[in-house]
């Protein structure tokens, strides 16, 4: 641990940080919807075989997509927000909540991101 | 619950479920990288500790490590062993099914056969076509040549006719009956596939491990529990694998236990043995010595209840009063249940405490499996399975038990150890006693009755399933090599469930539950069979039809009889008196039937 005394930023640094979250966040969240489209087709066929497999496998896919997929690209984006919202202002992580990076975060740095985005979450 | 039709079946495509697989082991390969950028770029790059340094650069830097760890984690779990891993083995095992029926349905269209009822329990029979082709005396060339009826028949001389028509029915149905089998065994395979590949993918939806909490008020509490339930994933894992509840096959099995670090595997086997001794999948010297512990543990056990109990029982003033009659009896059944540990760790444990080694062969013994619940189960093999170039497992058949009092059942596999050694000195044999079911106490009425097989069927195929999983370099020539009432388990199993196997040997059989070697769904030429000409066993053929007839269609060799006793010669098959059946035994173990 870095000692309760010390507190340095480059917030540059951090914001390049940032970026890169937003990046994995998209680049995981694209592959993922593209790999469950193409589950959902095979388990349509194997449904329209009578296969036990086609209702499981479609159930699966979708599952992976929203909590497992999701849930990383979910973790990924809200510590990138954080730390965008750190770098502006240098809150606390139990005091951070998603309203703080509609407020504080700089838009011009992470477009597509809007306060709008935001504000849908439910801790907003 | 799969309702597919022999048609949905034939009709499947495989390959697009194979791509899927594909797609998704691409995926997770792709994808993981984006979690390796958030340890390179973010925690050790842009976030290392010269660009922020705090204790909450800490906590950032420490759940970024988190987030990746548990998204790798989950990948492994369900991207790869599941989703990807298991659409291969569906694809495999449908696929497999779809090359049956590719031989069948033609066979069953072409000679006027017809196909009806519901398709788990399909029945085949004779087309009206081929019934007035059979009464009026026009049949089919097939049908003429399996009667041997030749030439022109005779409708006008009513006897003759009468005659005729009644063996060509026979006839065509005896082949409507061997065709129907086949078609269930290949529905029930399928099904099968269909619904453990189903029942996996629905399992993993049920009580998956927490990912790490997202950032804001209550994370520092919810960070506690996070990490509280980290250190116990991996025994859970294992817990739900071993009771079954995680649906994974033993391959998946192979790939997350070959994902886990040594630290972890060691743990498991030190502190959860009794999970992993049994597990089809775990490699087989983790299974020993897991297995070997819980041996010693229960030994120990029945040790300490039995003393308890007669403590006990010395407290009861009246030694004639029921309390004491039936504790007596209970620990008379725990003395009974020691001795059958203790016979068991002797014979596979040497005077030092280490694995006994087989002498004749020089391979050591390897404990797979055992229990104590109904008449007692073992696998024991000599020789590793993993390392082995041939593996034979033998079935044993009525009153095999986990007693092996006069170690009969260790006889026969050092016998076939020996043999196969002799046949084969240059290539290891690893032949396995395969007691992995309750087998039948007595002749009748248990041995009449199929569900001693049923209930044995999944784990002679998952057992089949779990040595194609730990194999290491080449897959092994596998057998299974069933006596008496061995024969009914593994054709059972190999019908209902699949067998992953190359051959199968049946010895002194009552019938393997099909009439036609087309429904083990193995190499036709690759099943064999025998039986001495004084086997009592010739009288009793209760489970169908002979495995050793022609119409049956396995390979047949000889084995002798020994002495003229017939019941005697139901149990002499690896007695020195047959080594000419040995021999051909000894073949197939070592894949040298070709020769």
């Amino acid at each position: 641990m870095s000692g309760a005394d010390v507190f340095t930023m480059d917030p540059e640094e951090v914001h390049n940080a940032v970026a890169v979250l937003f990046e994995v966040e998209a680049e995981v969240e694209g592959q993922t919807v593209a790999v469950a489209d193409a589950t959902a087709e095979v388990a349509g066929n194997l449904k329209d075989a009578n296969a036990a497999l086609g209702a499981a496998l479609d159930e699966a896919g979708e599952w992976w997509k929203v909590f497992r997929a999701g849930g990383f690209t979910g973790l990924v984006g809200n510590t990138g927000e954080y730390l965008a919202t750190c770098a502006e202002e240098a809150v606390e992580i139990d005091d951070y909540n998603a309203g703080k990076f509609a407020s504080f975060a700089d838009h011009d740095l992470y477009p597509g991101r809007a306060s709008e985005n935001a504000s849908a979450r439910p801790d907003w | 619950m799969s309702d597919m039709t022999w048609k949905d079946l034939r009709d499947l495509d495989c390959e697009a479920l194979r791509t899927l697989g594909e797609s998704w082991k691409s995926y997770t390969s792709s994808v993981s990288e984006q979690a390796q950028r958030l340890r390179d770029d973010v925690v050790k790059g842009h976030l290392s500790i010269e660009n922020y340094e705090s204790d909450t650069a800490d906590m950032v830097r420490e759940q970024v490590v988190m987030t990746a760890d548990r998204f790798e984690g989950d990948l492994s779990d369900y991207a790869l062993v599941r989703l990807s891993t298991g659409m291969f083995e569906a694809a495999d095992a449908l696929e497999a099914e779809q090359r049956e029926l590719e031989e069948l349905i033609p066979l069953i269209e072409d000679r006027g056969f017809a196909i009806s009822g519901d398709p788990h329990g399909y029945e085949v029979g004779l087309s009206e076509w081929l019934r007035d082709a059979i009464d009026d005396l026009k049949p089919p060339q097939w049908l003429k040549d399996s009667t041997g009826l030749y030439g022109t028949m005779d409708s006008d001389a009513p006897v003759a006719a009468n005659t005729q028509i009644t063996e060509l029915r026979i006839t065509a149905d005896t082949v409507a009956d061997q065709y129907q089998d086949w078609l269930r065994a290949v529905m029930s395979r399928a099904h099968d596939a269909d619904d453990d590949a189903a029942g996996m993918l629905a399992t993993m939806r049920e009580d998956p491990p927490e990912l790490p909490p997202h950032f804001g008020e209550t994370y520092d509490d919810l960070l506690e529990d996070y990490k509280e339930e980290l250190s116990e994933e991996v025994a859970e894992e294992m817990q739900a694998i071993a009771d079954g509840s995680s649906g994974l096959s033993p391959e998946q099995v192979n790939q997350w236990w070959e994902g886990l670090s040594d630290a972890e595997r060691d743990a498991l086997v030190a502190e959860h043995p009794e999970w992993v001794g049994p597990v089809d999948g775990i490699p087989v010297e983790a299974r020993d010595t897991a297995n070997r512990a819980v041996l010693e543990s229960d030994i120990a056990a029945l040790d300490d209840r039995i003393a308890e109990m007669e403590a006990e029982l010395s407290g009861i003033e009246r030694t004639d009063s029921v309390e004491y009659l039936k504790l007596q009896e209970e620990i008379e059944g725990l003395r009974e249940e020691q001795v059958e540990l203790e016979r068991l760790q002797d014979r596979i444990t040497d005077d030092e405490g280490n694995p006994a080694v087989y002498e004749a062969t020089g391979q050591e013994y390897y404990l797979l499996d055992f229990d104590t619940g109904g008449s007692g189960q073992m696998i024991v093999s000599i020789g590793n399975p993993d390392e082995a170039a041939n593996v034979n497992a033998y079935v044993p058949g009525t009153g095999s038990s986990l007693a092996d009092e006069n170690g009969t059942l260790f006889d026969r596999i050092q016998a076939m150890s020996d043999d196969a050694q002799d046949m084969d000195p240059s290539r290891e044999t690893a032949t396995v006693l395969w007691l992995g079911y309750d087998a039948p106490d007595n002749v009748v009425p248990e041995a009449t009755e199929t569900e001693w097989a049923q209930e044995g069927a999944e784990g002679l195929e998952s057992f089949t399933q779990g040595l194609r999983a730990t194999a290491e370099g080449d897959p092994a020539n596998l057998t299974l090599t069933g006596h008496s009432y061995g024969t009914t388990m593994i054709g059972v199993a190999a019908a209902s469930e699949g067998v992953d196997v190359d051959n199968i040997v049946f010895t002194a059989s009552p019938g393997v539950g099909v009439d036609t070697v087309s429904a083990l769904g193995v190499d036709e030429e690759n099943v064999h069979a025998t039986r001495n000409d004084r086997d009592v066993i010739q009288y009793g053929m209760v489970h169908g039809t002979d495995p050793t007839s022609e119409a049956f269609g396995a390979e047949v060799f000889h084995s002798d009889a020994v002495g003229v006793n017939p019941k005697d010669n139901h149990s002499t098959y690896w007695d020195d008196g047959n080594l000419a059946g040995r021999r051909s035994m000894a073949k197939v173990f070592t894949g040298q039937t070709g020769d």
